[in-house]
């Protein structure tokens, strides 16, 4: 048990408890007044995913290669499930529900994505075959995902995949290709959109189009932001955030309270946490080579990161807006155990390299 | 190949340092380069200033009855965010309100904190709204405007929009006294539009709007209204005017237009109802314009009473023959061409003024000129400087034709003829008080011109009384009351030709009493009525029935003759009708001897709200207050006091 402790990697077990840390206190100082509920409930959820982090943590990646097939297909009946009797919020059908739970299976498809693409185009020698295969499956993801709708996440499965092509060491002339089309492409795919998402990325690209419409939640994410300045209102002084000028001020737009009441000081140091966790994870990855082992991290690694980066850059408004959580401190259970999980999953793979070299 | 590798693994790296330092770039521009910006952005925002329309001011007649109020309503309002089922909610409302559910959901998908619905609802809508207690709907309580004597006075009134804003009338006229300065508030609120407790901060209260207390009588004006609402119906007329002035101070006491407008519920009236065509539109006087005429040759010495001016005709003057409403053979003499309202002989006298002195005098009576009255929109007329007359212009305009005037100009002149020559500003606002009753502001009357002598208005009330008493004014004769006035039968302008309308015709009858001490001076103007259209026929009567019933209330008494007591064992007789014309003069009648039945029925002629009954004992009255002969006061008490026989 103690060499297995030595194994850990406790730089990313650190982050992350710090990561927690801040996220459920955040969490109560925004709800401790009227929703507290909130808070106790987002301590269940992250009691269950730091329960699957040691469970994780201790599997074999032989393993997780022998459980790729089976996640994946769960991941398609789920998602499938998701979109023939799902609960709509927003006027997405994103949740499925089971029990008195309820689950986003695009959070749980994300994490055996990875694993399915990692086992799909590790096996030999990277090439046009497995390029079209792993693609296949993304397309399959992807529009099940789109179809919820849910672009934002759907785009994500598509950097994930284009991301881990390039780990797997796909020769420069068949990346450019493969980018090339899929930018030629990607204009296309805008005919497909409903109108309100036009309207987003309209917006997006003209904040003041609207200000009382759509640009309203951008705008007053960047007042919120804005308002905290470089040390933030303290603790429990988010009064714009608890007057409720801020849309979701607890899952899409949690940034910007963090930065209201923590200022420009707070949103650096929540940032560097997830910024440790990403390099380690390519870090790790790129130690372990283009095999299973090194793709799976490196597509957390470049998952945690697009999450972090469409997050953060919506709620400074340089990205358009999407219901991107922000894992840990965004409030919701199937983010923060899947996230969790994902972290269980780097420290097995560190640790078993660990003991093999 | 070794080089391409080392790219391979470091590019992963610089593309995460390149992004994140985007990132960190800009939340350092956003929160420490715009802090400043966003604060006072976020400090605004939170802080509402929210404002609180003032109490409007109260309208009044000169004896400050109320004719405009304010009375608490309620507003509806929803906070779209807590609205759950906009959908059901937007169709229930429209049931409800009356409004089209789909401008309802309209509003409930407003991406706002706080959208009106409906403003000033009705006690019932609110009651069946409240039934369904939907969630994100509220009520806030405004004033809202109410005229509690509906269409009375209405086209003086006007009427205000739903932020109590004056639209129309005197609610525009006066809106800035009227109005009060809002008062602001700061408070917190929160995104939902709540308030913050604690929070709510006085920047300025609300200072109420100032009162206004009329120079109307509503008294008068009722009566007006009634009269002429009568005479509009029964001569299907297209509409009838009346405007009362007291002649000494230029104070209108009374105006009225029929067909008129209940001001709480404007919008369901056209504008061209809404008009007030006493101040605001013109027309073609006719004979009643011949005062004017008269009174410039009278000035000018130019004319004397009894001289005889011949009135054969037809007379031609250029292309156009003028021929009288009836043939007159030979003279008649100055007077006779007033009384029987002589076009001929008229047009024949007024030669004598050259066109530029008539035009001077029409001038200085205050045609083609604002009178100046506190209303807004008032016409100027038409009237055109000889220069640009034609031949027959001359002898037209001095019978009243070819020139456009308003009834206001015309009572406003006519009130400097008789009152010794002094042309008035006419005014509508007595005074302006604050609520607590403190004055702030008096009109005076004010006069801005002396337009003729006091001999010269003098012979012109000599001559309009002959036009009642003998004229064809005939018929506006009131019992006991000498008045004086001149009738008017104009011809109607077409609006898309030269010449008049064929059998439409404007009847109208201008006047005043006592003739003697000029009290009460008006006009009243009948449009197109059906049928018989002499302004005798017509207006005249009208005028004197408004007057039978005005003058007792201005306490002006009928002349001693007609102050006989009628004895109650006459009041059931064949006199009956003069014992109601006493009564309706105000005069008690002796009703000694009666039972209380017939007392009872006898006083049943005056209205109810008119005085107070106070009945003692049983039998046959003993003794009566007030005393027969005596003048019943408008309100007052009378006590009868019965006693077995």
């Amino acid at each position: 048990m103690n060499i297995q402790l030595k194994k850990y990697d406790w730089i990313i077990f650190l982050s992350t408890l710090a990561l927690i840390g801040m996220g459920l206190f955040h969490l109560y100082t925004l709800t401790f007044s009227s929703e507290i509920r909130y808070f106790f409930r987002q301590i269940i959820w992250i009691g269950i995913g730091m329960g699957l982090l040691f469970l994780f943590s201790f599997l074999k990646v032989s393993f997780w290669r022998k459980i790729a097939y089976i996640f994946g297909g769960v991941s398609l009946i789920l998602l499938i499930l998701v979109l023939l009797r799902g609960r709509g919020v927003y006027g997405a059908r994103r949740w499925l529900e089971i029990g008195v739970f309820s689950m986003q299976p695009s959070e749980f498809a994300k994490l055996s994505f990875i694993l399915l693409v990692s086992r799909l185009i590790s096996e030999k020698n990277i090439g046009w075959r497995e390029v079209i295969l792993s693609g296949g499956v993304t397309l399959i993801f992807l529009i099940l995902i789109a179809y919820q709708p849910d672009l934002g996440s759907a785009l994500i499965f598509l950097l994930i995949w284009i991301g881990m092509l390039f780990l797997a060491g796909l020769s420069r002339k068949k990346f450019l290709t493969l980018i090339g089309s899929i930018l030629f492409f990607l204009p296309l795919c805008y005919l497909f959109l409903r109108p309100y998402q036009k309207a987003r990325i309209l917006t997006f690209l003209n904040p003041g189009r609207d200000p009382l419409g759509m640009g309203w939640s951008s705008l007053q994410s960047k007042i919120t932001l804005g308002s905290g300045g470089l040390i933030g209102k303290g603790i429990g002084k988010g009064l714009y955030s608890q007057l409720k000028f801020l849309p979701q001020p607890l899952t899409d737009f949690v940034f910007a309270t963090v930065g209201e009441q923590w200022g420009f000081m707070g949103a650096l140091f929540i940032m560097g946490l997830y910024f440790i966790i990403i390099v380690r994870g390519l870090k790790l990855s790129r130690e372990n080579g283009p095999n299973f082992a090194g793709l799976v991290t490196g597509g957390i690694a470049i998952l945690i990161f697009l999450q972090v980066f469409i997050n953060i850059g919506m709620t400074a408004g340089i990205m358009p807006i999407t219901g991107i959580p922000l894992p840990l401190l965004s409030y919701g259970g199937s983010s923060a155990i899947v996230f969790l999980s994902e972290i269980g999953v780097i420290l097995a793979i560190r640790k078993e390299r660990l003991s093999s070299s | 190949m070794k080089k391409n590798r080392r790219i391979r693994i470091y590019l992963p790296f610089i593309l995460l340092f390149f992004i994140l330092g985007v990132i960190e770039v800009r939340l350092y521009h956003l929160q420490i380069l715009c802090h400043s910006e966003f604060a006072e952005q976020s400090r605004k925002e939170q802080e509402n200033i929210i404002s609180v329309l003032p109490e409007r001011g109260i309208i009044y007649d000169r004896n400050r009855e109320k004719l405009a109020i304010n009375i608490p309503s309620y507003s509806l309002y929803a906070s779209p965010p807590k609205v759950s089922h906009p959908e059901e909610v937007a169709k229930r409302l429209s049931s409800i309100l009356k409004m089209e559910s789909s401008e309802i959901l309209k509003r409930l998908r407003k991406e706002k904190s706080f959208v009106w619905i409906k403003r000033k609802l009705s006690l019932a809508e609110k009651k069946k709204i409240e039934e369904f207690s939907f969630e994100g709907l509220g009520f806030i309580e405004e004033v809202k405007r109410f005229y509690p004597e509906k269409n009375l006075a209405s086209h003086l009134l006007g009427f205000v929009g739903v932020d109590n804003q004056g639209l129309e009338g005197l609610e525009y006229f006066y809106d800035e006294k009227l109005r009060g300065k809002k008062g602001y508030f700061l408070v917190e609120e929160d995104a939902l539009g709540f308030t913050v407790p604690f929070t709510t901060k006085v920047i300025q209260p609300p200072s109420p709007g100032k009162d206004i207390i009329l120079t109307i009588d509503a008294r008068i004006q009722s009566i007006v209204e009634e009269e002429i609402s009568r005479v509009f119906k029964l001569t299907a007329a297209k509409s009838v005017e009346a405007l009362f002035m007291d002649p000494q101070t230029g104070e209108i006491l009374a105006l009225a237009c029929k067909p008129d407008y209940d001001p709480n519920f404007f919008s369901h009236y056209s504008s061209s109802v809404r008009i007030n065509r006493v101040i605001q539109s013109l027309y073609e006087p006719g004979s009643t314009f011949k005062c004017f005429t008269a009174a410039a040759l009278l000035e000018e010495g130019l004319v004397n009473l009894e001289e005889n001016i011949p009135c054969d005709g037809p007379l031609c003057i250029a292309d156009h023959t003028f021929y009288d409403w009836k043939k007159f053979e030979g003279d008649l003499s100055f007077i006779q061409v007033m009384q029987d309202s002589s076009d001929i002989g008229m047009i024949r006298v007024a030669k004598r003024l050259n066109e530029e002195l008539f035009y001077k005098y029409i001038r200085l009576f205050g045609f083609g000129r604002k009178t100046g009255i506190d209303f807004p929109g008032e016409g100027k007329g038409i009237v055109r400087p000889p220069a640009q007359w034609s031949l027959i212009d001359f002898p037209c305009i001095s019978i009243g034709q070819g020139i456009a005037v308003t009834p206001l100009q015309m009572v406003t002149a006519f009130c400097a003829l008789i009152n010794g020559g002094r042309l008035l500003r006419p005014y509508l606002v007595k005074y302006i008080s604050t609520p607590e009753g403190k004055v702030v502001e008096v009109n005076k009357p004010q006069m801005i011109e002396k337009v003729i002598s006091s001999s010269t208005s003098q012979k012109i009330r000599k001559i309009l009384k002959e036009v009642v008493e003998g004229g064809t004014g005939m018929k506006a004769q009131v019992r006991g009351y000498s008045l004086a006035g001149k009738t008017g039968t104009a011809q109607i302008p077409a609006s898309d030709r030269r010449g008049y309308l064929p059998d439409k015709y404007i009847a109208s009858f201008i006047g005043f009493a006592p003739a003697d001490s000029p009290e009460i001076a008006g006009i009243v103007i009948v449009k197109e009525p059906a049928g018989v259209y002499w302004g005798g026929e017509v207006a005249a009567p009208l005028f004197g029935q408004i007057l039978k019933r005005v003058l007792p209330y201005l306490n002006i008494l009928p002349e001693e003759s007609l102050l006989k007591v009628i004895k109650a064992e006459y009041l059931f007789d064949e006199k009956g009708e003069d014992t109601q014309d006493t009564l309706l003069s105000g005069i008690m009648p002796d009703l000694k001897g009666l039972t209380m039945r017939e007392a009872l029925k006898i006083l049943s002629r005056i209205e109810d709200e008119e005085i107070e009954l106070y009945l003692s004992g049983s039998g046959i009255l003993v003794s009566q207050y007030p005393l027969p002969g005596k003048k019943i006061k408008y309100k007052e008490k009378i006590f009868l006091k019965f006693a077995p026989p």
